[in-house]
């Protein structure tokens, strides 16, 4: 089965900040969490993706093709949702159905878009003005899936949600998925919402990828090793990605193969690491 | 390109219809004077030209252009579609004005062809101020573009009403029979011209 996203050396150059060497793959029928800090580059990276920014190098293909010569295609198979709703104040949803039949044409499904507003109790004859951020957030995934797009780009689509609404959405999400041809590319820095549904994992910090696996993987292989000061002092730098000191003056170590750091060092106490420790660990950590 | 224009009349419905009402006043108004009904013909066009400066302003705060260019819409599209509400507005506001025209002359026994001239000139001057007004506001965004916006439509209409109630030494006939040859041709130059210049803008944006 093809990738749905494919991005391969993506460059773009800010004042103060730039996206470097960004390559990552989400393969057909997957969900990609795409985590890291606010401010790391995920949303840059995703508005590169669509087109909204222009990299200076590298390459992008959206199920399969390029953006460029097939953005209609392309745009007409997929859903974004972005951490806010940017729809009209002044509208209500029979126009956001109406408007949204006329862009998309025959694809637009006002009977999936109908199921989805009641599903999610959004009020039919309110303006979007009077919406809570919440059934905002939900009036935006409605619309992205009623189109019955291939793939969703979510952009911090869960974030600033309180956690029963997001349990709601990321049913949803797992609804999406069910189908072997639909894929999503997740971002958020919530990496609870990432550890319930994603099969695979990429890392971004200071724009650049730090790493892009199976979250499986991921989960059973890194560990945090939590030793004394004296049981630091006999591991090699190589054994250990980054280091944290502990109140007491212990080290914490993240390590990349639990089994192989074990046995080496089997004296020091390992336990499995999160997406969060992870996280942490790159961005508060020093290096190795 | 339909749904867009939708969205923009639709987002703007009260806003119209206060337009609307406004106008259906001053119509009232005027029609029991003898005022000049060029100043209803003008106020009607450049209204609803604000309708579109409008329009921009609304996406703008609703990141409306980033959001729509993720679905299946050309950033041209995007464009004309604003390009397309002023000529429609444009012509809707004519249409108003041309009743208060019609109105004066019946009620008023006001000149008719000197008020159809007055108002096809307003119509070629908006969409003129649009064809300048519409880049500025692609390049700038509609906050930073104000101060040209009030340039645009201040000096004109100061410099016309001025000339018009001062009675200034106007140029012969000749000379305004050329201007009313020239106007619309202009003004089809120059909004085409303006739509151009508002995709190339456009297309470079960073949304």
């Amino acid at each position: 089965m093809k990738n749905a996203i494919e991005v391969q050396h993506l460059n773009k150059q800010f004042p103060g900040f730039a996206l470097q060497d960004i390559s990552f793959t989400v393969p057909g029928g997957s969900i990609m969490g795409f985590v890291g800090e606010n401010g790391a580059g995920k949303t840059t990276t995703i508005k590169a993706l669509l087109g909204l920014i222009q990299p200076d190098s590298g390459e992008t293909t959206l199920l399969g093709l390029p953006l460029a010569g097939n953005e209609k295609e392309v745009k007409s198979q997929i859903g974004v949702v972005f951490d806010e709703s940017y729809f009209h104040d002044n509208l209500t949803l029979g126009i956001i159905d109406t408007m949204m039949a006329h862009i998309f044409g025959t694809l637009w499904d006002k009977a999936e878009f109908a199921a989805l507003c009641t599903r999610f109790a959004l009020p039919a004859k309110k303006t979007i003005k009077t919406f809570s951020r919440g059934m905002k957030m939900k009036l935006s995934i409605a619309a992205a899936l009623a189109h019955h797009p291939k793939l969703l780009i979510l952009d911090e689509a869960t974030s600033g949600l309180d956690p029963i609404v997001r349990d709601e959405i990321l049913d949803v999400f797992y609804e999406f998925i069910q189908d072997e041809e639909h894929s999503i590319l997740f971002s958020s820095h919530i990496t609870s919402d990432l550890e319930k549904i994603a099969d695979y994992v990429t890392f971004i910090h200071k724009g650049r990828i730090v790493f892009s696996r199976n979250k499986d993987v991921l989960i059973d292989e890194y560990g945090i090793a939590r030793c004394t000061a004296a049981q630091f002092d006999a591991v090699q730098s190589g054994d250990y990605l980054r280091r944290r000191t502990t109140g007491l003056g212990g080290k914490e170590l993240l390590v990349k193969d639990r089994a192989a750091f074990h046995a080496l060092y089997p004296d020091i106490v390992l336990d499995g690491a999160s997406i969060e420790d992870i996280m942490l660990f790159y961005v508060k950590g020093e290096l190795a | 390109m339909s749904g867009i224009l939708y969205k923009d009349l639709m987002n703007l419905r009260r806003y119209l219809r206060q337009l609307v009402l406004v106008f259906v006043v001053l119509l009232a108004i005027f029609s029991f004077s003898d005022s000049n009904y060029s100043f209803i013909a003008a106020y009607s066009i450049m209204l609803s030209m604000m309708t579109v400066i409008s329009s921009l302003a609304y996406d703008e705060q609703a990141h409306w252009d980033k959001y729509a260019m993720t679905m299946p819409l050309s950033r041209k599209m995007l464009v004309g579609s604003k390009y397309l509400l002023g000529l429609l507005v444009a012509l809707a506001g004519s249409v108003i004005a041309l009743i208060s025209v019609v109105v004066g002359a019946v009620f008023a026994k006001q000149d008719i062809l000197e008020g159809l001239s007055v108002v096809a000139s307003c119509l070629c001057v908006a969409l003129l101020m649009l064809s300048i007004l519409l880049p500025f506001i692609y390049k700038l965004g509609v906050e930073k573009a104000r101060m040209m916006m009030l340039a645009v439509f201040l000096i004109p209409t100061l410099f016309i009403l001025a000339a018009s109630r001062l009675g200034l030494q106007m140029p012969g006939d000749s000379f305004w029979f050329g201007v009313i040859i020239a106007l619309p041709i202009v003004t089809v130059a120059g909004y085409l011209a303006s739509f151009w210049v508002s995709v190339r803008i456009f297309s470079k944006k960073e949304l």
